[in-house]
């Protein structure tokens, strides 16, 4: 597809978009806190690429093969569902050991993730069941195979 | 497949093509992709809308109504923003074998675009995961998160755009194409479909978790979220303690006086002398910038009838000061449209009761679509601005 001059001007808009970032963060963050915004930055891509994609590509190739073909569609979304609650494991645990008043994380840390936890196994569950009963499409007819009408 | 075949394969760096499951499709990165775009524009202009109620401008001057616009826009802020978590991680995931492409790169713009990508992934990540510790109150960083979060959700909608434009063509054929072909090899058990359905109940899954902060028929089921409506002293959860404020003692200090300053003359009132005005009765919801809220019912004296005790025209701003010595919202300026709202109130009481201390006793602003941060608690003044 050739660069039409509405794809150019998404383009220039973006480039426009993160100037406008650009510049409004270094007119307003003091310089002080760039080394921790740029840490932040590169941790981020980090954590993913060495070790949240990794074990995503590991599951993959190692578990996946294993199982039943009909569990694997709920197998592979209830990774993504343990990915999301780990992260919140992480969030949580660490807020409610700091938290400013009884308000925040009202509910106890192991109730909440063993609840989500439960949740989580539950959706699999049903998703590797439904998986299971859903009728698999029946392969496409060989035309050479088909009967030759005749006159 | 072999174990020695999986070790094998693991042994070398990997190709793009070792990716071969359907799931990496580009029907597949192109779905998620704009349903990941579609929260983050989603959270980028409530995120705006948040902005502009804390740096007021007279070129874009909100309204104090519909009483509930904060509460929904925020909400939808931070259920978006958490959406785009597993959308996130579901796109990454989908699209990660392009990291492995070769040749690592072909030209000069080749070398433009993945290093856009390079900046698209690292603010998505960056803005998603301190948004999330931000809502719950967790600042592991030193940095200042308002003004670092609002100029990265710049530069992250910016470069969505500069992607989106790149691969338009790669998009456009993914939509046209049918989501339904059958994967070449076959894939038996994963279709895109499939994939796709596992991203969407997870999202909703999350969001059913969640979203009861501000939503109360789901507030029992919220238990993912850092707050819950109606959990709190006096059923409302708390942002800052008196304690923390520092305010313990001149809030509870018999002396406290509330002073109206007006253009001409100050004037003195206890809190007995407020309980004597006019009371008025109003249910407003208070909703936080972290993306709870809760509906309450507030009792108290309209703050255009306490301008208007200091001689003030309703058509000039007041500043709200608290007792608070010092922090980023020891102070507010309601606009004066929201002074003459009828709903705006000097609250003095919360479903009932007096204020309870964590809440702003003895006197704090209530105001409709407005911002928690700056319904000012502890209050000792309300200035009428020239």
């Amino acid at each position: 597809m050739r660069w039409s001059a509405g794809r150019l001007a998404l383009l220039g808009f973006g480039v426009a978009l993160v100037g406008v970032g650009a510049v409004v963060g270094l007119t307003s963050i003091p310089q002080r806190q760039w080394p921790g915004i740029v840490l932040w930055m590169a941790g981020g891509v980090a954590v993913h690429d060495a070790v949240l994609a990794p074990i995503a590509v590991l599951l993959g190739l190692v578990v996946l093969p294993r199982v039943r073909p009909a569990w694997r569609p709920a197998l592979r979304a209830g990774a993504l569902g343990a990915g999301v609650l780990a992260i919140f494991a992480v969030v949580i645990v660490g807020a409610s050991s700091r938290r400013r008043n009884d308000s925040v994380v009202p509910v106890a840390p192991t109730t909440s993730l063993a609840l989500a936890g439960a949740a989580l196994l539950l959706a699999v569950l049903v998703g590797a069941v439904v998986g299971s009963l859903a009728p698999r499409r029946p392969a496409e007819p060989d035309p050479d195979l088909l009967p030759r009408e005749t006159d | 497949m072999s174990r020695v075949t999986d070790l094998r394969r693991l042994a070398r760096p990997p190709d793009q093509d070792d990716f071969a499951s359907t799931v990496h499709d580009p029907r597949v990165v192109a779905r998620v992709g704009v349903l990941l775009a579609s929260a983050i524009v989603v959270a980028f202009l409530t995120g705006l809308i948040s902005h502009l109620h804390q740096n007021p401008t007279p070129l874009l001057p909100l309204p104090p109504g519909p009483t509930w616009g904060y509460r929904v826009t925020q909400g939808l802020h931070v259920a978006a923003g958490l959406a785009a978590i597993p959308l996130l991680l579901a796109k990454l995931y989908a699209a990660y074998p392009a990291l492995f492409a070769r040749p690592r790169l072909r030209s000069p713009l080749h070398a433009v675009e993945r290093g856009s990508v390079a900046v698209l992934v690292a603010s998505a990540i960056f803005q998603v995961s301190t948004g999330l510790l931000n809502t719950f109150q967790w600042y592991p960083w030193s940095f200042s998160f308002v003004r670092v979060h609002f100029a990265v959700a710049w530069v992250l909608v910016g470069s969505i755009a500069v992607h989106v434009a790149v691969k338009l063509p790669v998009i456009v054929e993914a939509f046209r194409r049918p989501l339904d072909e059958p994967s070449e090899p076959p894939e038996e058990g994963t279709t895109r479909r499939g994939f796709l359905g596992g991203v969407a109940v997870t999202v909703l899954g999350l969001t059913a978790l969640t979203v009861g902060q501000t939503v109360p028929a789901l507030s029992a089921a919220a238990i993912l979220s850092p707050r819950q409506a109606g959990n709190g002293p006096q059923g409302l959860p708390v942002n800052r303690t008196a304690r923390a404020a520092g305010v313990e003692a001149t809030a509870t200090d018999p002396a406290w006086r509330l002073s109206l300053v007006g253009p001409a003359r100050t004037v003195r009132l206890t809190r007995a002398d407020l309980e004597a005005l006019p009371q008025v009765t109003v249910v407003l919801p208070i909703a936080c910038v972290e993306g709870w809220s809760t509906t309450a019912t507030w009792e108290g004296v309209r703050v255009r009838d306490l301008v208007a005790l200091a001689d003030g025209s309703v058509d000039q701003d007041v500043r709200i000061v608290s007792l608070q010595q010092g922090g980023s919202y020891r102070q507010s300026v309601l606009p004066a449209s929201f002074v003459q709202h009828p709903d705006s109130l000097l609250a003095l009481r919360l479903g009932g009761e007096d204020l309870d201390l964590d809440h702003g006793y003895p006197a704090r602003l209530i105001a409709p679509d407005r911002p928690g941060v700056l319904q000012t608690k502890w209050v000792d003044r309300i200035e009428v601005l020239a």
